[in-house]
């Protein structure tokens, strides 16, 4: 008899879990979720399952349109550009810049400005509010224009690219941080805790981090879908991935001469980003939703 | 109101006091020379031993950045460092260019995003708002240099209603006065002054819509659940049981609330135009402020670079000072949120 319940257990999802629940219940954010898990796994198997090496150039077979149209060659899925490369290999690989460092540069902002954020909302009885209410409207200018002011600093070039979005990516990430923590500070149950007497690193971690992390998430995304979209277009400026690494904008920025020639090189990379950006709009999307119907019930 | 007033504009003039740092120090963060940066005017010309003066170069930091306040107050930034020309004076017309797009699209993403966010709440759940929402998804999530790409492709290429890129058709050799080629034209004694202006509007049609793409889709999607939460509150409820038509209850009862919490992100929607402008202009040849600043990067010319971008960003502070002072104006609850709380 194993299913005998000895104690009463009464078991209190997360919120996390909570909001998961209602994310699971509708189809498209799932499908979307899906299909970034499958572009993840084709990102990273990328240098072993494409076809032929991203710059290699094919003499015999240039601009060659894709697979299945009349003049296309099976040898390459998705045809290939006007030097000779072959599409397919080009989008994986590029995949890695476009779909693969964003990633990367998101963790890495988002650790530090959560850091902060949260540091600073845990400072209530602050001296900086007017640091912070200036900095509330300096927020409102956008992360593409402080990359450029990065990328103006630094210089263009695909390290400068990154150094420049992962930096113009923190302040949001603080300024939700800040904003969540301050709210749950004024809430009862802290309050509690507090009393209880539990030290603030305590509060932080186990008791207001939790309640949270729903909306942090729900960031992560925001922040994932315009790193995608500024790398891409800082790329497609000429100010990001340099020319001849692959990468879905400055594959977009080679299409511009080409595109009234041969088509299939502008509409495949910019499917591609498009694809993966509504997918991550889609989840971002139904997260907040999922968050509304907690925070209402 | 007096008081709400005196603290925005406190934080305002703060915010682009904190801005004017920033770029300030770009000066010493940028390769080369600081003076170089700041004023265009390189070691070894003539100039250069007054300008080291009158920027207080011999003497401390903090005598440098009031001599820096005082010269872009002034509207001196300095020399562009490929042209030797005046920024301000170039900056002018730069400005107007864009001006005139970005007026042109936040009109119309206003003129699109309010009304179907509000038809799509007024049906909300039926088939009609799942349209609107998914195609309202989609088109935030096109890139915005794609989709220009597209655009270009279906309306110039294939079917040739519209001109690919530039302002205006060479052949009708209007003068460049102020910038904006509608008021150019105008303002112009040509004899085609007609077809110019109709050549004009053709070029702008496509700049414009991708600019307005992303914005209206922005503004859609924040109307429309700002709506369906004020349809909820009882106040409507209330209103209906009197008797109110739909129609009246959207737009007398409900839209004054949606408006007080859609304005607030009327700033941000901004700036992501202004973000978006540099690409824009850059895949359409728009000879604006977005476009000059991206030259500017390519071939580091400091002076541009700072000026454009102060400017970019000053004006995305202008209109949050603007924003914020109407809505203190219009609503005059949302006065009491600043004053409590923290």
């Amino acid at each position: 008899m194993a299913d005998i319940e000895l104690y009463y257990q009464d078991r209190n999802p997360s919120p996390l879990q909570l909001v998961w629940f209602a994310f699971k219940r509708r189809l498209a954010p799932m499908i979307s979720l899906w299909l970034l898990g499958a572009l993840l796994v084709l990102v990273i198997l990328a240098p072993v399952i494409t076809p032929y090496s991203a710059n290699v150039q094919f003499v015999d077979a240039v601009a060659l349109p894709p697979s299945w149209t009349h003049d296309g060659n099976m040898q390459f899925l998705f045809g290939t550009d006007d030097l000779g490369r072959d599409m397919l290999s080009r989008l994986l690989i590029g995949g890695r810049f476009s779909f693969g460092l964003p990633i990367i540069m998101v963790i890495l902002a988002s650790t530090i400005g959560i850091f902060i954020g949260a540091m600073v909302g845990a400072d209530t009885k602050s001296k900086l509010r007017v640091l912070g209410r200036t900095l509330d409207r300096l927020l409102t200018i956008p992360s593409f224009l402080l990359a450029l002011v990065l990328i103006a600093i630094l210089g263009a070039g695909l390290g400068n690219a990154i150094i420049a979005i992962t930096l113009s990516l923190v302040p949001q990430f603080i300024y939700v941080t800040r904003n969540a923590v301050y709210q749950e500070w004024q809430k009862d149950y802290v309050t509690a805790s507090r009393l209880n007497g539990c030290s603030n690193t305590y509060l932080m971690y186990r008791v207001i981090l939790p309640n949270i992390t729903p909306i942090l998430v729900m960031q992560l995304t925001v922040a994932l879908s315009v790193a995608i979209m500024d790398i891409a277009a800082l790329s497609f400026l000429g100010l990001g991935v340099q020319s001849p690494t692959p990468e879905w904008g400055s594959m977009l920025a080679r299409s511009l001469d080409e595109v009234y020639l041969s088509p299939w090189s502008m509409v495949l990379p910019g499917l591609s980003l498009f694809a993966t950006i509504m997918a991550i709009n889609v989840v971002g999307d139904s997260l907040r939703r999922a968050i509304k119907q907690r925070m209402d019930t | 109101m007096t008081r709400y007033l005196m603290t925005r504009l406190f934080y305002f003039f703060l915010a682009l006091l904190v801005l004017s740092v920033v770029t300030f120090s770009l000066n010493w963060l940028f390769p080369g020379d600081p003076l170089t940066n700041m004023s265009g005017i390189r070691d070894g010309q003539a100039a250069y031993n007054a300008t080291l003066e009158s920027r207080a170069f011999d003497s401390t930091v903090i005598q440098q950045y009031v001599n820096y306040l005082a010269h872009i107050t002034q509207f001196d930034w300095g020399l562009s460092l490929s042209t030797g020309n005046d920024v301000w004076q170039d900056a002018a017309t730069y400005l107007v260019v864009s001006a005139e797009l970005v007026l042109l699209s936040f009109a119309l993403a206003v003129l699109i995003g309010l009304p179907l966010g509000m038809l799509a709440a007024n049906y909300f759940r039926h088939n009609l708002d799942k349209f609107i929402l998914t195609s309202a998804m989609t088109g935030y999530s096109i890139p915005v240099f794609w989709l220009a790409q597209l655009l270009i492709l279906l309306f110039a290429v294939q079917i040739e209603w519209l001109p690919i890129t530039g302002q205006i058709n060479p052949l009708y050799a209007i003068d460049s006065i102020t910038g904006s080629v509608i008021i150019d034209i105008l303002l112009s004694d040509s004899q085609y002054k007609l077809a110019a202006l109709q050549d004009a509007l053709l070029h702008l049609v496509l700049p414009v819509l991708t600019l307005s793409s992303l914005p209206s889709m922005l503004l859609l999607r924040i109307t429309r659940n700002q709506t369906i939460e004020v349809l909820q509150k009882p106040y409507v409820k209330a209103a209906r049981a009197r008797g109110l038509s739909q129609k009246r209850l959207l737009f007398k009862h409900a839209l004054p609330n949606v408006l007080q919490d859609v304005l607030p992100q009327m700033t941000f929607i901004f700036g992501l135009m202004m973000a978006n402008l540099v690409i824009v202009e850059h895949i359409f040849n728009w000879p604006g402020a977005g476009a000059w600043l991206l030259k500017a990067i390519i071939e580091r010319d400091y002076p541009i670079i700072q000026m454009v971008l102060f400017t970019l960003m000053g004006l995305i502070l202008v209109l949050n000072l603007l924003v914020e002072i109407y809505r203190g104006w219009r609503f005059p609850m949302t006065r009491e949120e600043r004053y409590g709380g923290y």
